[in-house]
């Protein structure tokens, strides 16, 4: 069933390190996510992993260090250009645009595809009324896929909570990226609702072609889902492998539950 | 003159100065309202626009018709270059810091004006009618005027509202909701903040343009910052992020102190007690209507915090909610 991996990394980020101030966030971070792979990093609170998405994706400038989408460097990209070169993300916690509706959110997705210009929007020229119709299409579609297709037109912000983290991840998926970063996208779900979201997240691999990299605690969720782990503690990669070898590293364990318990 | 004159020159102004007002609020709403950037400096934009108007009208070789209809697109382009000067730099302000800027902006502008000669200093220039030399009736130029000051506000209406319900609009109201999330799905900051700020000002300039045309003489005191002041009340009251709530409180706070100096009837009430003023002091009724317009600002606030309309709009009745590909902000209370 999971498809053959091709040996091609999508996403190459070397070496990348970020200061603030005196403060190491992330050194020394190199990963090399492969097409069609899953890959998941985790770590205690505060370990870096979210600032190592807000440096993949233009947030922050790193330091040192060099980062390749598709062989393109993404260094000198705002976060918009970043995006439109194939890399969306998903947010720790939930950052939906709170006084839109559910189907509006899914369309300020599809922004970097929009060619209606300004002139032909204002005076509502057939293009811009075909591309609407299609971008209207589209962002249903994705609803659909996410179980959101009820909900389109309710404001957003009044979803519960399980159904907002599904829109984040739809109205990333609209900027039809290659590379999907998600910040702990299973936080606050029961082991059902998780196990769903796995399923889905690993449709949608294959639907749309994508490769992931997930930022999770939640282990069972992890386990099944990717191939691979990269494990940071106060900013150092301390540990790299499957999730079975993860499991018994000594020094993530450590990092975890401190020397004593180890 | 008859009665149809004398009404007619009094609503006939104040319908053409509300028209003014409307095209200057309807774009600060799509500064301070959709794209959450609190803009305090819109009567600059305004201020821009009705000298750009005026100096067209009173320097173009030969005067008359074709420098009245220059004077529309040159107070345009005046206004949103103006635009672009204040929102470029303005890119990485938000909020208070922002309003402070734009504040600043607008009463540099206004003091630059009261010194300069060419302008006219603080007499500001008066310039020939040229709408109103052209009919032998006084009534013939406020219908003719009127029917201007209406298709201008139609246009800014009907122009801005395109724009919201677009592509475009969407970026513009994401950036309200979440600038870094926007800019995270694609949305390119620089390019929408700049574009706000550039058409907000053009429509303020229009706004200009038509003023300067009509009093036929601008000076710097008409754009003051109570006059900035008083159109965010009205957008803020009317409920940023709806055109018809900007449309309802525009009007409502417009002809409130009208209705209320006209309509209060003639008669002297008790104010306050002042022994060294001989005990309580009488005032006219008249001479409290700011004090009644206070009360109504404060109680509307009180009642529905979000301004009048919140984030919805009016619709007719007989229309069906939702425009085909119309993007629409939700309800929020």
């Amino acid at each position: 069933m999971p498809p053959k991996l091709r040996s091609e990394p999508i996403l190459t980020a070397r070496d990348i390190g970020k200061s603030f101030g005196g403060l190491t966030a992330v050194a020394d971070f190199t990963v090399e996510l492969m097409e069609n792979e899953i890959a998941g990093l985790i770590g205690p609170n505060g370990a870096g992993k979210t600032t190592v998405f807000n440096l993949l994706t233009g947030v922050y400038k790193p330091d040192v260090g060099s980062i390749e989408l598709r062989g393109k460097n993404l260094l000198p990209l705002s976060p918009d250009r970043v995006t439109a070169s194939g890399m969306a993300r998903t947010f720790q916690n939930i950052r939906l645009f709170k006084e839109m509706t559910v189907l509006e959110n899914v369309k300020v997705g599809f922004q970097t595809h929009v060619k209606s210009g300004l002139f032909t929007s204002v005076i509502r020229g057939p293009k811009f009324r075909s591309e609407e119709k299609a971008i209207d299409a589209q962002a249903r579609e994705l609803l659909e896929l996410f179980g959101l297709g009820e909900d389109a037109e309710n404001p957003s912000r009044n979803l519960p909570y399980g159904k907002q983290r599904k829109l984040e991840i739809a109205r990333a998926l609209a900027t039809r990226p290659r590379v999907l970063l998600l910040d702990e996208p299973a936080a606050g779900m029961n082991e059902s609702e998780s196990a769903a979201l796995k399923d889905l997240l690993l449709q949608i691999r294959e639907q749309f072609k994508l490769s992931l990299l997930v930022i999770e605690h939640h282990m069972p969720f992890v386990m099944g889902l990717v191939s691979r782990l990269m494990v940071l503690d106060h900013g150092v990669t301390i540990a790299q492998g499957t999730p079975l070898e993860i499991r018994g590293n000594q020094a993530v364990i450590e990092a975890y539950l401190g020397k004593d318990h180890a | 003159m008859g009665d149809f004159d004398r009404a007619i020159s009094f609503w006939g102004h104040h319908i053409i100065m509300v028209c003014v007002w409307l095209t200057l609020t309807l774009s600060l709403n799509l500064i301070n309202g959709f794209c959450g950037l609190f803009s305090l400096g819109h009567q600059g934009f305004w201020a821009v626009g009705a000298y750009a108007a005026a100096v067209t009208v009173v320097h173009f070789p030969g005067g008359g018709w074709p420098a009245l209809l220059l004077s529309f697109p040159v107070a345009i382009g005046a206004a949103a270059f103006f635009g672009f000067l204040v929102g470029l730099p303005c890119l990485r302000l938000k909020g208070d810091y922002l309003a402070i800027a734009t504040l600043g902006f607008s009463e540099i502008l206004r003091n630059l004006i009261q010194n300069s000669e060419t302008l006219g200093q603080s007499l500001g220039m008066s310039f020939p009618n040229i709408i109103r030399l052209s009919v032998s009736e006084r009534r013939s130029f406020y219908l003719i005027y009127i029917a201007l000051a209406l298709i201008v506000v139609f246009a800014t209406l009907l122009i801005l509202r395109n724009l919201i319900h677009s592509a475009h609009g969407r970026a513009i109201q994401a950036i309200r909701d979440d600038d870094r999330v926007a800019e995270l799905l694609g949305v390119n900051l620089t390019r929408y903040k700049v574009l706000v700020f550039v058409t907000g000002a053009a429509f303020a300039g229009l706004a200009g343009a038509l003023f300067a045309n009509y009093n036929a003489q601008v000076t710097p005191d008409d754009f003051s910052f109570n006059v900035g002041v008083l159109m965010v009340v009205m957008v803020v009251l009317g409920g940023m992020g709806s055109f018809t709530g900007t449309i309802v409180a525009t009007t409502l706070l417009y002809f409130v102190p009208i209705l209320l100096s006209l309509w209060l009837p003639q008669t002297l009430v008790p104010v306050f007690y002042d022994p060294t003023q001989g005990g309580v002091v009488y005032r006219e009724l008249k001479e409290l209507w700011q004090v009644l317009f206070s009360l109504l600002l404060i109680g509307v606030v009180l009642v529905r915090p979000r301004g009048i309309m919140g984030g919805r709009e009016l619709r007719w009745p007989w229309r069906k909610a939702v425009a085909p590909g119309g993007s629409h902000g939700c309800p929020r209370n």
